[in-house]
């Protein structure tokens, strides 16, 4: 009688796994929508819509689908699995978008360009900010551009590390550095046009006893719920002159930043006139620079130190001597 | 040598540093020494762009010696602890002819360094209008019951203009642009002082707030 028991009990667990047939036919079910997103919310009109996020999985395999129209433009799915991953997904070798994340760090991104998943496909994000590696996955997007499309992706659990939480947000972007227009879950700063910090994500528990196996006995639309951070940027941790009053150079500029991202250095004369660049780096958390002062006049100038998008900014007095 | 420009009150920022046309100013005294006059003290600090360690001040006097009107002023700089600059000028005018002189101080790590320097213009008013001239600026400046209007030049290649209106005997408010960069002020009087608070404004490296008390002796 025990042994029945257990295995009418296996069997009942074992049905709610659900394995989606990736061929382009929307067959989620009700309970696996985990965002219900506006079709009328886009920045760029009705051809570049999100609609609905669909996630479910079984013992092996994550899937996702998403419901969407796009003309001319690229959908993004970021997954954050684990600790790491990019707070800036404009440095990236594999679809640059000008979209910076608060709170989480996306570290797989699942992308198409224009309906077309031949174009795209899914990449781990890897923590320099700029490197992507593929990764295996089973996908297909029925539709054409401008209509109503449906994604479908499998990714096994073993190749994303078997996380026991995902956190998710999806975009539409224009090309290469473009900004967002359209986001599920929906986020404030997503404005089709400018930097976007994307702070609010869908949060999702696969795994709640960590014991290594996607839970069996759960509803992902019922467990989803959004999460959002506070907005934090890259910051100066430290911006050093050596020495700040100098007869002859070089001089040592030293700077260190709490996340890596974009740095200019500028020099201003002390009305404030902009003299040049002193230096100009992509992407940096820390930087030593020699700076040869030898066409400096004597006087009194202005450093300004500017990190990321967002513009965290420190000012420095420097004294060239005579 | 010639003398670069070297003050910063908050009445001189705030008119867009066009004031050598204008008469009875002490900052005149390092712009045109031909438009000093009146008598006072003018006591003005501010952080330049909000830097850290830099710090100026500036101190401007204003008397008679008999029936001639002389000035000094005194500017400090320290940027970062260990470097100090300082301008003391003293100067005079006569009819619509003023000359002042100096020295500039520099002190470094590496030496310490006092050169002479000096300045001198005229200034001629005829009716509502004033001319000024000095080996810094050239301009022509506007009088009226409410205000004055100047417009001024260095090499013919920078303009700088500046407006000041009088609300009334209490208030009085300023603005200016000084190669295209705006700057505002206010005045507040009182029979004994000034109040001035000006503000400058620099797209890339920010606001700048410059706080000047003037005592009327």
């Amino acid at each position: 009688m025990r042994k029945y028991s257990i295995l009418i009990s296996l069997l009942f667990i074992a049905s709610t796994y659900h394995s989606i047939d990736v061929d382009g036919v929307n067959d989620f079910s009700a309970d696996e929508r985990i965002i219900n997103d506006s079709y009328h919310d886009s920045y760029w009109g009705s051809q570049n819509e999100l609609k609905n996020l669909f996630l479910t999985w079984t013992a092996e395999t994550l899937f996702i689908g998403c419901e969407y129209t796009l003309n001319n433009n690229a959908l993004l799915i970021f997954l954050d699995t684990e600790d790491g991953g990019i707070s800036n997904a404009n440095g990236l070798n594999w679809y640059p978008r000008d979209v910076q994340f608060s709170g989480a760090l996306p570290d797989y991104l699942i992308a198409l360009w224009n309906c077309d998943l031949s174009l795209g496909g899914v990449r781990k994000l890897n923590s320099d900010g700029i490197t992507t590696t593929p990764v295996s996955f089973l996908g297909y997007n029925s539709g054409v551009p401008g209509n109503e499309n449906f994604l479908e992706i499998g990714i096994p659990f073993s190749s994303i590390g078997n996380p026991e939480k995902l956190m998710i947000t999806a975009l539409i972007c224009d090309g290469d550095h473009s900004p967002a227009a359209d986001g599920m879950p929906d986020d404030n700063s997503i404005r089709g046009t400018g930097s976007a910090i994307i702070n609010i994500f869908r949060e999702i528990t696969i795994d709640s006893n960590g014991d290594g196996l996607p839970d069996d006995s759960v509803k992902p639309a019922d467990i989803a719920k959004n999460v959002e951070f506070s907005v934090s940027f890259p910051s100066f941790i430290k911006t050093e002159l050596s020495p700040d009053i100098a007869k002859e150079g070089p001089v040592h500029i030293s700077v260190e930043i709490s996340d890596s991202t974009s740095l200019s250095i500028l020099l201003f004369d002390k009305q404030g006139k902009f003299i040049k660049t002193i230096a100009e780096v992509e992407k940096t958390k820390r930087f030593e620079y020699n700076w040869n002062i030898s066409d400096l006049s004597e006087g009194i100038y202005i450093l300004k130190f500017i990190a990321g998008t967002k513009k965290d900014i420190r000012k420095m007095a420097f004294v060239r001597s005579k | 040598m010639i003398l670069f420009f070297l003050s910063e009150t908050a009445y001189l920022l705030s008119m867009g540093t066009a004031i050598s046309s204008l008469p009875d100013i002490p900052e005149n005294i390092f712009m045109n020494p031909a438009g000093i006059g009146g008598k006072g003290i003018t006591i003005t600090y501010y952080n330049p762009f909000g830097v850290p360690e830099y710090f100026s001040g500036e101190a401007n006097f204003q008397a008679f010696i008999k029936s001639l009107p002389i000035g000094m002023g005194i500017r400090i700089e320290n940027v970062n602890r260990n470097y100090t600059e300082a301008n003391v000028l003293l100067g005079s005018k006569f009819h619509f002819i003023g000359f002042s002189a100096g020295f500039q101080y520099k002190k470094s790590p590496f030496s310490t360094r006092i050169q002479p320097i000096y300045l001198y213009g005229f200034q001629i008013r005829i009716s509502h209008i004033s001319l000024g001239y000095s080996s810094e600026r050239k301009g022509i400046g506007f009088l009226f019951d409410w205000g004055k209007i100047s417009i001024e030049t260095d090499d013919f290649h920078q303009l700088y203009t500046g407006v000041e209106y009088s609300v009334n005997k209490d208030i009085s408010g300023m603005m200016g642009l000084n190669e295209g960069k705006p700057s505002f002020g206010i005045a507040l009087n009182t029979k004994w002082y000034s109040v001035l608070i000006g503000f400058t404004f620099n797209t890339d490296l920010g606001t700048t707030n410059i706080y000047s008390v003037r005592w009327k002796i």
